[in-house]
């Protein structure tokens, strides 16, 4: 994607620019708290990446479409996973109490991922971008918790 | 969507690399976009030719009303004038117009069913085109999010370390607390030791102490030679 | 009456000798317009017209006959601009049912008599264009009297509908009609000199219209015509 399409809202390479430099005093972005991370553009998919300080390097990625962005961060390779059936079966029933994120499978790098993502319209307001990325960094995190002592 | 997704899936189970099924998944809904979106121009135009003949049969049945109305006082004025033959004429074609009305009437009724059923129909298209199109632009953020997370994996797998994901983070964040952990209980007991023990004491002991032994050795040699006999 | 359709089949020269089977069917009208447009009124077919209503109120001085088909022996086209035209269909009772259209929609019929014909000569229709002498009941005069024809003549006086309603004088109208017969080959010119006027007809809501034309066929021809008439509705005709 080389020339990005976008509906409405701003695109990936234009919130790279706004939350890499910092923001003059006035904008609405000066009172949001990004997480606090190495920033990257890939600029080919569209997609801002979030490598946390605080959590290790944890990538979250940001992905701009059409209509959406998504958020997600990965949480743990299935292959480490003890019974990932019933696993499974939970996720899909405490879901729900995972504030703006949810938990999917995808395959990274050659490998199924259980993931925790967020979905939101591509014309959101920043606030709500910001809160999506610490929900979805905060969801993978529980999530691993919950694996690691229950399922690893 | 979502079954013929699974569809395309069980096909491809032999197969690896997610980004198979991906563009499969897209391929479809790109299709049933293109279809969706023909069949909408089509219902669209369809829908805009009932309408123009509805109004056709609409304008005819208002001009049958008026006429009728009209002809209604002529028949009066013949009967006034006592020109019953006149009248009679008048009424007959007073009738044939009515049947034609009623005819005209009943054929935009049938439109207006058919307007209604088509409008329906073309809501229904609409809402699952919106679908279809926000179901594209998921699967292609859904893509950049994997290609982009591939990058960084790999970025890591060809350092030869662990690949990031919660799991680990969760980790560090434990060997952080627990080395934190262990500094700040180190801190703790220092701290209880230090306060209402001699420090100076013991800082003696350890180290200024000595010297002042070394003193002593020297002043007690010195006495010691002075009190001494002389030999 | 007769004269006027004669006359424009009077001049038609030039007969071939393959004639007529060939003819466009939408000879004569203007374009964007079909004969589906027209209640199927076309230049060589029959119409009846239905105005049943009309015999029951006497003060009217148009007649109408309402059994009878007529055939279309011509049709007269006029281009008044801006997407507006008229059509006339001219039946073999000295009769023509005007169409008047805009954008190609038919607004409304109506359906004239050839009144009464008289034939000026050319000094006389310049006068009579120019309003020179300014006569009372003449063409351009604010009202116009018509005497009727009839056993008993009575008088009807008719109001100016074009033109200034305030001046007792207002120049008539002026327009180019192209007629087709279904004899001619190409088209004969008629420049009319026209003014409408028009009254109620008494008891009713139905208006009677007196059409004074006058007339030049570029070939030296020069008349007055009036023509009187009523509105027709579009389900009152019946064409074939």
């Amino acid at each position: 994607m080389t020339t990005p399409t976008v509906t409405s809202g701003i695109t990936a390479s234009e919130l790279y620019k706004l939350v890499s430099q910092p923001a003059p005093a006035s904008s609405e972005n000066a009172t949001l708290e990004w997480p606090e991370a190495t920033i990257s553009l890939d600029e080919t998919n569209q997609t801002l990446i979030w490598e946390l300080n605080d959590y290790g390097s944890l990538p979250i990625t940001l992905s701009r479409s059409e209509n959406e962005w998504v958020a997600m961060a990965p949480i743990v390779a299935i292959d480490s996973v003890k019974n990932s059936a019933e696993l499974n079966e939970v996720l899909l029933r405490q879901g729900i109490s995972l504030p703006l994120a949810s938990v999917g499978i995808v395959e990274i790098d050659g490998h199924d991922f259980y993931v925790a993502y967020g979905q939101l319209f591509g014309d959101s307001k920043l606030e709500s971008i910001c809160a999506e990325l610490h929900a979805t960094a905060s969801a993978a995190m529980d999530v691993a918790e919950l694996i690691q002592t229950h399922f690893a | 969507m979502l079954s013929k997704i699974m569809t395309a899936l069980r096909g491809k189970a032999t197969e690896t690399g997610q980004t198979v099924v991906d563009s499969q998944a897209l391929r479809i809904l790109d299709q049933e976009i293109r279809d969706s979106e023909n069949h909408l121009s089509q219902s669209k135009t369809e829908l805009t030719r009932l309408m123009g003949q509805r109004q056709l049969n609409s304008n005819k049945a208002d001009t049958l009303e008026a006429k009728i109305a009209e002809l209604e006082k002529s028949a009066e004025a013949a009967l006034d004038k006592g020109e019953e033959q006149l009248a009679v004429e008048v009424a007959e074609r007073m009738v044939a117009l009515q049947d034609d009305l009623e005819a005209e009437r009943a054929i935009v009724s049938e439109y207006d069913a058919s307007i209604e059923k088509l409008r329906g129909a073309i809501r229904g298209t609409d809402n699952q085109l919106r679908q279809l199109k926000q179901q594209v632009s998921v699967v292609k953020a859904t893509e950049s999010a994997q290609k982009a997370q591939s990058a960084v994996a790999s970025r890591h797998s060809g350092q030869n370390s662990a690949m990031s994901s919660a799991m680990e983070s969760l980790d560090r964040i434990k060997e952080r607390q627990q080395l934190n952990s262990a500094q700040m209980q180190a801190a703790d007991d220092m701290a209880a030791e230090e306060s209402g023990s001699s420090l100076e004491a013991r800082l003696k002991a350890a180290g200024i102490g000595g010297q002042e032994r070394k003193a002593d050795d020297v002043l007690a040699r010195l006495k010691a030679k002075k009190n001494a006999p002389q030999e | 009456m007769l004269n006027n359709l004669k006359a424009l089949f009077r001049a038609t020269t030039q007969k071939q000798p393959e004639q007529a089977t060939g003819r466009p069917v939408a000879a004569g009208l203007p374009m964007g317009v079909s004969q589906e447009d027209l209640e199927g009124l076309r230049l060589d077919g029959r119409v009846n017209i239905k105005l049943i209503g009309l015999r029951a109120h006497a003060d009217a001085l148009f007649h109408w006959d309402d059994d009878a088909y007529h055939h279309i022996a011509a049709v007269g086209h006029v281009d008044l601009g801006q997407g507006a035209h008229l059509v006339r269909f001219y039946l073999d009772n000295d009769t023509w049912l005007q169409a008047n259209i805009e954008n190609g929609q038919v607004l409304e019929y109506k359906l004239f008599d050839f009144y009464r014909v008289a034939h000026l000569s050319d000094a006389e229709f310049d006068n009579l264009i120019n309003g020179e002498d300014k006569q009372p009941d003449s063409l351009g005069a604010q009202t116009v009297s018509l005497t009727s024809t009839t056993e008993e003549p009575r008088t009807c006086t008719y109001q100016r509908v074009w033109g200034d309603s305030d001046s007792l004088w207002s120049p008539p109208v002026v327009f180019e009609e192209q007629v087709m017969t279904t004899e001619s080959v190409s088209a004969r010119h008629v420049t009319h000199h026209a003014m409408l006027y028009e009254r109620t007809i008494l008891d009713t809501e139905r208006m009677e219209y007196l059409l004074l034309s006058a007339e030049n066929d570029g070939e030296g021809s020069f008349m007055l015509v009036q023509n009187v008439g009523v509105d027709v509705a579009s389900i009152d005709i019946d064409a074939m």
